[in-house]
């Protein structure tokens, strides 16, 4: 028998979250980046700091939130 | 050559050969490696030095991509038993491939990255659409939002590296640079001709092509893109690791 980890589930919820967060901070980036420089300024930040968790790899913490 | 569909009850139920079983947690071990390896390559020091706010942008959203990716194919082995989070916190010089390992800190290596490594990762892909397990050729099928994606960041890399060679000089010397490291390095990833396990992978139909049969489609793709671009098509022995 080979059952799913105990991690799987609760991991792809938390990435999946991760990657819609990204996708919808890209998004506003690319709109503001001609009207509103400073604002693509701001999404830009947001999407490293959402990177930096991601590229820390703290998985423990991620799937006990 | 075993041709039997393989779904995850099968495997749920210890239906399956222990070496199926084994090849398949392996093949996406390494699968789900790369894709969050290349993020870890270039977010740190590209995200904040691309050339210009929208490159910033596609950056992050080709990293979110390969995040996505991996959830997929964490996923897929998360449910066979595979415990891929330890993954996502290794070293980058504990990378399975070589192409992963180090940091990416030049915009033409970025570039050169896309152009020629994530072509390399498309044909490992494309080796899993219509195999033996079900639920990964699912992730593969067409329309398959994996293969699209991967392909955005190709075309991305292609035409930031054509524009660099288009520059001429000093860009285009660069360009150049990055064009012979990463040939070499993406012509290993393919693994070596002689390969044990490949012939394994192939006979359990969880690989289509040999090692050296996608090499030499690959080379043959990108050859004369290269050429296209004005630039020289490295020598594709030298400094090789797995002939």
């Amino acid at each position: 028998m080979n059952e799913p980890t105990t991690i799987a589930e609760p991991l792809d919820t938390f990435l999946r979250d991760v990657v819609t967060a990204l996708h919808a901070a890209v998004n506003r980036g690319i709109q503001s980046a001609e009207r509103d420089p400073k604002a693509t300024d701001k999404t830009i930040q947001d999407c490293k700091e959402i990177l930096d968790v991601i590229m820390a790899g703290h998985v423990e913490e991620w799937v006990a939130a | 050559m075993f041709t039997d569909q393989v779904e995850f009850s099968d495997i749920h139920q210890g239906k399956v050969d222990p070496e199926y079983l084994d090849l398949l947690q392996r093949v996406l071990a390494i699968q789900a490696d790369c894709e969050i390896g290349g993020p870890h390559l270039y977010v740190d020091k590209m995200l904040p030095s691309a050339p210009a706010k929208i490159d910033q942008l596609v950056i992050a959203r080709t990293a979110a991509e390969e995040i996505d990716h991996f959830r997929k194919f964490a996923k897929v082995g998360g449910d066979i038993g595979v415990d891929v989070a330890y993954i996502l916190s290794r070293n980058n010089d504990e990378r399975y491939l070589q192409a992963f390992r180090g940091l990416i800190t030049t915009w033409e290596d970025f570039a050169v990255f896309g152009f020629l490594i994530d072509r390399v990762g498309k044909y490992q892909l494309d080796e899993f659409i219509g195999c033996t397990y079900k639920p990964l050729a699912a992730v593969l099928e067409h329309p398959s939002r994996v293969l699209d994606e991967e392909e955005g960041h190709i075309d991305y890399g292609t035409t930031r590296t054509a524009e660099l060679a288009a520059m001429g000089g000093e860009a285009k010397e660069r360009a150049q640079k990055a064009v012979t490291f990463w040939y070499v390095t993406g012509l290993d990833m393919f693994g070596s001709s002689t390969s044990k396990r490949a012939e394994r992978y192939r006979y359990w139909g969880l690989k289509r092509r040999s090692n050296e049969e996608a090499r030499e489609q690959y080379r043959a793709e990108v050859d004369p893109i290269i050429r296209s671009m004005g630039l020289t098509v490295p020598d594709p022995l030298a400094g090789r690791k797995y002939l």
